[in-house]
């Protein structure tokens, strides 16, 4: 009987799984509708780029450190001083994108909590602890 | 080293002096066109845009493939991203198999992401002669690979009991309900790993990877295994994309027309899907994989 109870438990899905569906399909559209106005900005030259476009070609097939000597672009989170160029107005609209799942993981905390689900909240919380990694640039030093 | 590529091409066909100033803008419209088509390809072959994308954009096109790697990433995750609510909602992508899942695949991509950027510095050759192999090695796996609708599964598996991983959703082509669970759990989850680093080296989205190790590893329904691999990829794709996001090697002119064009492709695709022959696609997406990796492969060796 206890084997059926908890065959039955694993086979509900977690209520939180509609939420997060349907918040992060709210993030993604908003997402998408910011890069494109960003991009739009950038193409047609209302802010001007850190890079000028008519250079691109001549350091787009350069290796990473080579570009970055030439071109002075940032690493981490230095392009965040930069958002009056037109080419990091758009890099902070595929930031966005890249952030919108860490905005979801949030989303589950109060629902593991609440289920009193330690696995969950775990799992989470990991997650979590690991894309505050990967985004913070605190593991810069590590590829030097 | 770099071989002949379509930049070489244009600038052959435009003259010495006036093709840096040319084309600059018409990388971006060519970058769009070729994306339109591998996700118009990607979706009907059932494979993601981004395991066409980075062999394809780094071989015929003249952007370094640090960059090509990353605006890989950002493709593969908008996909995902754009897919996931729906099969969320729709009990199709499970929340409790991805969160085990993503969290080994996603620390693993980490490593992934600072290996093939290390390598890459160290020789770009080594990315391009790995990447060749890797993609031969979808082939085989596009070639071999069954799927089984719902496979059997061998019960007492402690780790998916431990993680209780199962779900219900509801077969559309019947209405009827199905119940799932998993098995082999410890070795999916430790394929799931080698997945990671994979993704993270080489900017590839792994759903090429992901499904048959959830169908046929861990036994997942062929559905469900699909819809996951797509959330999993929203997930492992984000921590891989900040690492090489905070290195500077995302260029929007280059990820804003590819992201563009593989989603308004996949939408294509979508509505071309009922009417395909999805043996042929097959057989002509595994000859451009074929092609896209031996160059690779012989860019690896300067040829």
């Amino acid at each position: 009987m206890n084997d059926y109870n908890e065959l039955q438990s694993r086979y509900e899905n977690l209520p939180a799984q509609q939420t997060y569906g349907s918040l992060l399909g709210w993030l993604v559209n908003g997402g998408l509708f910011f890069l494109v106005l960003t991009f739009g900005v950038y193409v047609f030259g209302f802010f001007d780029p850190l890079v000028p476009k008519k250079k691109l070609g001549e350091v787009w097939n350069l290796p990473l450190h080579e570009f970055l000597e030439k071109t002075g672009a940032p690493v981490g989170w230095e392009w965040t001083a930069l958002l009056h160029t037109g080419d990091y107005l758009s890099i902070a609209a595929i930031a966005f994108l890249a952030a919108v799942s860490m905005v979801c993981y949030f989303t589950l905390l109060p629902n593991a909590w609440a289920q009193k689900n330690r696995l969950l909240l775990l799992m989470v919380i990991a997650e979590l602890g690991l894309f505050v990694l990967a985004a913070s640039n605190w593991l810069a030093p590590v590829s030097h | 080293m770099r071989g002949f590529t379509l930049f070489d091409f244009l600038l052959t066909a435009s003259g010495p002096e006036g093709a840096q100033t040319l084309v600059w803008w018409v990388w971006p419209l060519l970058l769009f066109v070729a994306t339109f088509l591998i996700g118009i390809f990607g979706v009907l072959a059932g494979i993601g845009g981004g395991v066409l994308f980075v062999p394809l954009v780094s071989s015929f096109f003249p952007f370094h493939i640090d960059f090509v790697r990353g605006a890989g990433l950002f493709i593969a995750l908008s996909s995902a991203l754009a897919a996931a609510p729906s099969l969320l909602r729709a009990n199709l992508a499970s929340l409790k198999l991805a969160l085990p899942v993503a969290l080994v695949a996603s620390a693993f991509s980490i490593v992934g992401a600072f290996l093939g950027l290390w390598l890459s510095a160290l020789n770009p050759a080594y990315i391009q002669g790995s990447l060749g192999t890797l993609i031969l090695g979808v082939v085989v796996v596009m070639l071999v690979s069954k799927k089984e609708d719902h496979p059997n599964i061998r019960p007492g598996d402690q780790l998916a009991a431990f993680f209780q991983i199962g779900g219900t959703y509801i077969e559309g082509s019947t209405g009827n309900r199905v119940e799932w669970t998993v098995h082999r759990t410890k070795i999916g989850l430790l394929m799931f790993a080698v997945v990671g680093v994979l993704a993270g080296v080489f900017g590839l989205g792994a759903g090429w990877a992901n499904v048959p190790v959830f169908n046929l590893v861990m036994g997942v329904p062929v559905k469900v295994a699909v819809a996951t691999s797509g959330f999993v990829l929203s997930i492992t794709d984000t921590t891989a994309a900040w690492i090489y996001l905070n290195k500077g090697a995302v260029l929007p002119i280059l990820v804003v027309p590819s992201m563009a064009g593989i989603m308004v492709g996949a939408k294509i695709g979508a509505k071309l899907l009922p009417k395909s022959k999805p043996a042929m696609i097959r057989k002509m997406v595994i000859t451009i994989l074929l092609i896209a990796g031996c160059r690779s492969l012989f860019k690896a060796f300067g040829i």
